[in-house]
């Protein structure tokens, strides 16, 4: 469970400043255009601590888990890794650092594993390159453990082998191969079953107390922020429109979007009728005041911000 | 809701099974339940648990390796599975409709709103292109699309859009049946409520029974009249929304309750909030 600890002293381990990113689509039919996919995004991550990133599909979270792990460069704006520029990681050894420190899980279990390789593979491989000393059996299976998977069976299986879960564990695994200290989890539960959510959410967050692991958790699914994250951020339309501690964001929303995201969570004690309360013109409403551009956020109780347009 | 008159389908002992090499594997084993008039009916399971299975075979879209074994379909009293091939066809879709999983992928991606619109209502009878255009435009305003978008593809409209119109093309023949085999999976959650409001709205309006598939309970429970709980292929629980929420009686149904953060969550931050 998040736990208040507000060491303000901690430096971020991750920050992005302004940050802009612009893409620019030519398809083979039609008018070239440009997509303001992140528009002037500021986000600070603490050492040990977990912020939640929500927000509909296009609403830009990707992209920002995405650009922290070097896919994309910004256009504009910077982001900072235990106070150096990611940018200015040009040279072979700064790079390889870099990529060791922050590690990715993918949403999609099944293909992000290589399915002609067996679980050894994944795991040694991670090892033998950032940590040459300890590749062995013993090593494979100690990190096996750490995710509570089989150390005896699970070396000598395949990907297709195991459950969508499981394989989501060995992604996890082969993150703790690398000595990640910063993990961007992308929707890492959003492909697997609703059984079987929930203790995946409990491993990062064993992860993120036993191994102090910073996590950034990219998700749509406001209520699963609520059980692993400190702090959350909202974006819509690529801008954070509110970001605060996630028992103020989530428990007690300020913003119009939040507050809407909040609201269509299904609660089954909360039954639809045919007349919907005006639900459907409110969403609209809410959509097009939240798409104006952000002209500053308002601190509405100490590190709660909430964008005005 | 008046119980006077018989469900208008009831399931005997449906067994579906798929070949394998070896032995055949029971994906539904036995299954029995009924689905009355005007009403939600949902079944939630894990993946794997043959809620799929079961849609599909209702309308008898099931393919091999897939078959019907043994067991019973019957629709208002007829028997789905004597009917011959031109009954089917004819029975599909004017009285029992489907959203699929992942219905913004089944509109065909080459075909503007409006073909996908003329191809179907062709497929069930004679009708004029002026009636065709009328009617898609008719049945998008119901969904809450403009008329004009049927001249659109599918890769114009956004995710939500698409569901409206998989639920647009669904309701066209005034079916007294909608299956619907996760139908908002794919949408974050003000969309998919948008959506499941509309479901309901029309469903008062032109009345109609939804058999709602899902593995996500908490949605479920909110628009469902009744749910079946699946598990290995078997209902393991049948009751009442409220009974399935309050006083889960199976330990399963209750496991199934506990694994999922959405519904503790919820319940811990509404106490923050008050």
């Amino acid at each position: 469970m998040p736990v208040e600890n507000d060491d303000l002293v901690t430096p971020d381990i991750l920050r992005l400043e302004q940050i802009n990113k612009t893409f620019h689509i030519k398809p083979v039919f039609g008018p070239a255009k440009t997509v303001k996919a992140l528009r002037n995004v500021n986000l600070s991550l603490r050492p040990g601590r977990a912020l939640a990133l929500v927000g509909e599909s296009g609403s830009g979270k990707s992209t920002v888990g995405r650009m922290i792990v070097q896919h994309h460069a910004a256009t504009s704006g910077r982001i900072l890794f235990e106070g150096s520029d990611i940018a200015e990681f040009t040279d072979r050894a700064s790079q390889s650092k870099y990529r060791q420190a922050v590690q990715m899980v993918f949403q999609d279990p099944f293909s992000s594993l290589n399915p002609a390789h067996t679980i050894r593979h994944h795991l040694q491989r991670a090892l033998r390159l950032h940590q040459p000393d300890r590749s062995d059996e013993a090593a494979v299976r100690k990190i096996l453990d750490e995710v509570e998977l089989d150390p005896n069976t699970t070396p000598d299986k395949y990907p297709h082998e195991l459950s969508g879960g499981q394989r989501q564990r060995v992604n996890f695994a082969r993150a703790l191969a690398v000595n990640a200290r910063l993990i961007v989890a992308d929707e890492p539960t959003s492909m697997l079953d609703v059984s079987i959510r929930r203790s995946v959410l409990a491993l990062m967050e064993r992860l993120k107390t036993e191994r102090g692991l910073s996590l950034l958790y990219i998700t749509h699914d406001i209520a699963t922020a609520e059980y692993l994250a400190e702090d959350t951020a909202v974006m819509f339309q690529g801008q954070v429109v509110e970001q605060g501690p996630t028992r103020d964001v989530v428990g007690a929303p300020k913003h119009s979007y939040t507050q809407l995201l909040r609201s269509a969570v299904p609660d089954p004690r909360q039954r639809l009728l045919a007349d919907d309360n005006g639900f459907s013109k409110r969403a609209k409403e809410v959509r097009e005041a939240s798409a104006r551009l952000v002209s500053g956020m308002v601190e509405q109780a100490p590190g709660h911000l909430i964008a005005q347009h | 809701m008046s119980e006077s008159n018989t469900p208008l389908m009831q399931v005997k002992d449906l067994r579906v099974e798929y070949l394998t090499a070896g032995d055949p594997f029971a994906a539904v084993r036995d299954v029995s339940f009924d689905i009355h008039r005007n009403e939600v009916l949902g079944l939630a399971g894990e993946s794997g648990c043959g809620k799929s299975t079961i849609a599909y075979s209702l309308m008898r879209l099931h393919k091999p390796p897939a078959l019907i074994r043994s067991g019973d379909i019957r629709f208002e009293g007829r028997s789905v599975l004597a009917f011959d091939a031109e009954r089917l066809r004819a029975w599909r879709w004017s009285e029992v409709s489907m959203v699929f999983q992942s219905a913004m992928n089944s509109l065909n991606p080459v075909m503007s709103i409006l073909g996908q619109f003329s191809d179907m209502l062709k497929a069930h009878g004679k009708i004029s292109r002026e009636d065709i255009i009328t009617r898609t435009a008719e049945m998008l305003k119901m969904v809450g699309i403009p008329a004009e978008r049927m001249h659109a593809y599918p890769h114009q409209l956004s995710g939500g859009m698409r569901q409206r119109v998989a639920l647009a093309l669904a309701l066209t023949l005034r079916p007294k049946l909608i299956v619907m085999d996760e139908p908002t999976t794919a949408l974050d959650v003000v969309v998919q409520r948008e959506i499941l409001q509309e479901v309901l709205r029309l469903r008062e309006e032109l009345g109609f029974s939804v058999l709602f598939i899902t593995h996500d309970l908490a949605l479920m429970a909110q628009i469902s009249d009744r749910i079946g709980i699946m598990k290995g292929g078997e209902i393991i629980e049948i009751g009442s929304a409220e009974q399935i929420v309050t006083n889960p009686q199976h330990e399963y149904t209750q496991a199934l309750w506990s694994a999922m953060p959405v519904l503790e969550q919820v319940e811990e931050s509404d106490a923050h909030a008050g």
